[in-house]
């Protein structure tokens, strides 16, 4: 499985995304807000998500706001500090 | 329009992080002492260290301390009772002939989230139950009510932050309308590793000692205490000849209807408890001396509450005292409003502990440094995870 | 100033919403379903009543309760229900407040915040599992998804936590604070309560038992007197230990303007504390409703306190045992009140004589119906629902 698929397969399941599959998850399209609809309490879950299964550590979510932009800059986020 | 409130306060206590009496926390504010450290009762995996505020195990007296059947919640809220009670010259024999209820707020005081238990059940099973009974023996109002032999209503408030509040507001309606002569109203709550963990894990707690209403606030530290005030009727403090040391003069709570943990970004539901407790106590913004604001030191909650203060109360000084306790979560609106009764006798506020640089973004700063105030009423306001706001219009004992 | 009950929502074993529960009234029966717990030599089955909330899809959208779990579901829907009942589904949300009971709170999300950070490290606890597990999480999601935005309050008092958030509930109303107040009550069950259930009860199958609450630490494990194979609870049987476990949510709401829906009387009394001698209603003109359920160190208590003269019922056979169940008895008085009638005992339950036990159906004629609750520790909890 790919960090992406993998990503989108947690974010279903971590933030219980109710009949959302991955296939509609896209790339580019903003999560937070519209879009996907996450919001501020979503944030601090996916810091969460991303020490537990990417080993990614966010230390405050200043730093997380770029990066939270959308599937495709999590995903470098993840590859820029995975070893 | 809602009934008028006036509710004498004959009596008050307090065990924080600042200190073992509510003298000693008084002293610790108007002398910029704080105190925040590593957690000392609880072992954490977290690679940062959160300071905390304590308290001081010696602040609590022995018998009390070394009670295996008591949680520490419940000692917390037994040490303040027994401060209030000594305040109001009161006691068993006096307590007998009134009714009396009990009216505390907590959010751990009530949580069946013991740890030790739990990490048993977890790995093995099958626990043994003493914690379990722990638990259902400490209920704070219960084991209150028990202590002092009352009888009248026990509630325990879980409003979450702004249970000690609501639980004064909700004591001085019981006296106003004639269900109590009295009521021990107040709040208790213990630190522990679960609240902890909770708190970091919503990424709203600070390495450093916390920083109300600072440009560079970067959340809250946690503390613990409680504190309680005793409200008593015309009726009972003519009988008495007692003279109350303070009045609570209105109580207005709302609901934020907007977000979990997030509060609503305008205030509107800090607005309408505010004008709501005003409006209780016939107050309007030019009498209000100072307010005792919740000011965790979070960015969302301390930006909220200072645009609305600014809105709603243009002018008035305020400050936070968490600065000196930390957050005590169900403890803090009972602790705070214990801090307004004393600051209003004294006519001065202290500075608001952790603040050195406006915030651009606020209209207002809080109160730096030891300041005298005009006026001899008051407002303390908490919010609450779930969108609970609730007000206090506390005034001084002769108006 | 008379508070009225416009409106009833309830859940529970027997289903949802006002219907079920008459039903489960008139039939004299509720569906038991079963639970497996913890134990020294594995998981034993045990008998509970479990509640459904998949009734909630007809009031809010699938995605909007991503977030929820089902103790704040329980309270949801029970709000929907009381304000569907009540024909006030359109209700003006600011004249409107909050008020709920809860003896244990959101009990499975506390256990799986712990969960996080047990299994993981102290890192990997979960934020939303965190804000979903405080007490007052019920009354924050109905709040958000109603759009209440009233005075607000949750109340944790154990098995008084009913009368005690009435007596606030009540207050608010005669102060003139809201027009009218959605109070309700919610437990739930989990795994963990199963366990201490069984820990402090027994296996119900003669096993020992050790007594509830105060003495645990110090009294002697004993022999419960009778309780084979229990798949009913006996409330009357109050020096034996049958109680089920349930779970629910009873919610009202409830109105002080004179122009109210009456048809499920008014609230003639509500109190609560600590005291050895009740002032109960006169029992000429009052039925009681005993909170007993099965559990024996409350039933000591009813042994006292429930006099020859008073006629008696209890319904907690049809709902089962947890700290809220005391809505369910109010509900049972407030749909009395609207059939101007007493609900026949439920099937089959045991009738020592020396209690006036009502079993079969019979008219008010103008009797109000007292709610009466005693704890374990000597607290006592009464609701008396009458005739507006």
């Amino acid at each position: 499985m790919t960090i992406k698929e993998k990503l989108k397969k947690l974010l279903i399941e971590e933030l219980n995304l109710e009949d959302v599959t991955p296939e509609e998850i896209e790339d580019d399209a903003p999560l937070f807000g519209e879009g996907l609809g996450l919001d501020s309490l979503d944030a601090v879950e996916l810091v969460v998500l991303l020490e537990k299964h990417f080993g990614v550590e966010v230390k405050d979510l200043d730093e997380g706001r770029s990066a939270f932009q959308s599937i495709n800059t999590l995903v470098a986020y993840i590859e820029e500090r995975s070893t | 329009m809602s009934t008028r409130i006036s509710v004498g306060i004959t009596g008050a206590g307090c065990i924080c992080g600042a200190g073992g009496t509510l003298g000693e926390c008084m002293d610790a504010l108007f002398e910029g002492i704080r105190n925040p450290m590593s957690p000392k009762r609880f072992t954490d995996a977290h690679p940062i260290t959160y300071p905390v505020f304590e308290v001081r195990e010696e602040s609590i007296k022995k018998d009390i301390r070394e009670s295996s059947y008591t949680s520490f919640s419940g000692k917390l809220a037994l040490t303040a009772a027994y401060e209030a009670m000594n305040n109001a010259g009161l006691d068993r024999t006096v307590l007998k002939k009134k009714r009396v209820g009990v009216c505390i707020g907590t959010t751990v005081g009530s949580a069946m989230n013991n740890e030790v238990f739990y990490r048993e059940y977890y790995r093995r099973g099958t626990p043994e139950m003493a914690p379990i009974v722990r638990f259902l023996r400490n209920n704070p109002a219960d084991l209150l009510a028990r202590e002092f032999g009352l009888t009248g209503p026990c509630q325990t408030v879980v409003n979450a932050c702004s249970s000690g509040t609501d639980a004064v507001g909700i004591g001085a309606s019981w006296i106003q309308s004639g269900i109590c002569d009295i009521v021990i109203a107040g709040g208790a709550d213990e630190l522990c590793h679960v609240t902890y963990n909770g708190f970091i894990s919503l990424m709203i707690t600070d390495t450093d000692p916390c920083k109300p209403f600072d440009r560079d606030r970067k959340g809250l530290n946690l503390g613990e205490g409680a504190a309680m005030l005793i409200l008593e009727s015309e009726d009972s403090c003519k009988e008495r000849e007692k003279l109350p040391r303070a009045r609570v003069l209105g109580y207005g709570s709302s609901a934020d209807a907007y977000h979990l943990t997030a509060p609503h970004p305008q205030g509107e539901g800090l607005k309408r408890a505010l004008l709501g407790a005003l409006q209780c106590s016939g107050k309007t913004a030019v009498d209000i001396a100072f307010i005792n604001t919740h000011g965790t030191a979070t960015p969302d909650n301390d930006h909220v509450e200072g645009k609305v203060l600014y809105e709603l109360l243009p002018g008035v000084p305020f400050i936070s005292t968490k600065g000196y306790t930390g957050h005590t979560l169900g403890a803090a609106g009972a602790i705070e409003a214990a801090f307004t009764v004393v600051c209003l006798e004294k006519g001065m506020i202290p500075g608001n502990a952790g603040f050195t640089t406006p915030d651009p973004e606020l209209p207002a700063s809080p109160v730096a440094t030891t300041t005298a105030i005009t006026g001899c009423t008051a407002i303390s306001q908490s919010l609450a995870f779930g969108g609970c706001n609730g007000v206090l219009v506390l005034s001084r004992g002769e108006d | 100033m008379e508070i009225f009950v416009e409106g009833i929502g309830i859940i529970g074993g027997f289903g949802a919403g006002v219907e079920g529960f008459s039903a489960a009234l008139l039939n004299g029966k509720s569906p038991v379903q079963s639970v497996f717990v913890e134990s020294e030599d594995g998981q034993k089955q045990m008998p509970a009543f479990l509640a459904d909330t998949a009734r909630l899809d007809e009031f809010v959208p699938k995605k909007a309760l991503r977030r929820i779990d089902h103790y704040a579901k329980m309270a949801l829907l029970g709000s929907y229900l009381a304000l569907e009942d009540a024909h006030m589904l359109d209700i003006d949300r600011k004249s409107l407040g909050i008020v709920i009971a809860s003896g244990y709170g959101a009990s499975n999300t506390t256990f799986a915040f712990l969960d996080t950070f047990i299994e993981g490290s102290d890192t990997h606890s979960s934020p939303t599992h965190f804000a979903n597990s405080v007490h007052n999480a019920a009354a924050a999601h109905v709040s958000i998804i109603i759009g209440i935005t009233g005075p607000c309050l949750t109340v944790s008092q154990f098995d008084m936590s009913v009368p005690s958030a009435l007596i606030t509930a009540v207050n608010w109303l005669r102060e003139e604070r809201v027009e009218r107040v959605l109070f309700g009550a919610v437990d739930e069950y989990c795994d963990v309560l199963g366990y201490c259930w069984r820990r402090f009860f027994g296996e119900n199958d003669g096993a020992l038992v050790k007594p509830f609450i105060f003495d645990v630490l110090q009294r002697k494990e004993q022999f419960s007197k009778k309780s084979h194979g229990v798949t009913q609870i006996e409330p009357f049987l109050f020096d034996q230990q049958t109680s089920i476990p349930g779970e629910g949510a009873a919610f009202f709401l409830l109105s002080r303007k004179e122009d109210s829906g009456k048809k499920y009387g008014s609230i003639k009394g509500v109190d609560t504390g600590y005291r050895s001698r009740l002032a109960l209603p006169d029992p000429e003109h009052t039925f009681f409703i005993l909170g007993a359920d099965g559990s024996r160190d409350c039933g000591q208590r009813y042994g006292q306190q429930v006099k020859k003269e008073m006629n008696v019922s209890s319904y907690t056979p049809l709902y089962g045992g947890f700290p809220t169940n005391m809505a369910f008895d109010m509900a049972t008085a407030c749909l009395s009140i609207k059939e101007g009638k007493m609900y026949a005992l439920p099937t089959e339950i045991s009738c020592p004589p020396s209690l006036t036990i009502e079993t079969a159906e019979k008219k008010l004629e103008g009797s109000q119906i007292c709610c009466l609750k005693l704890g374990a520790q000597g607290d006592s909890g009464i609701i008396t629902i009458g005739h507006p």
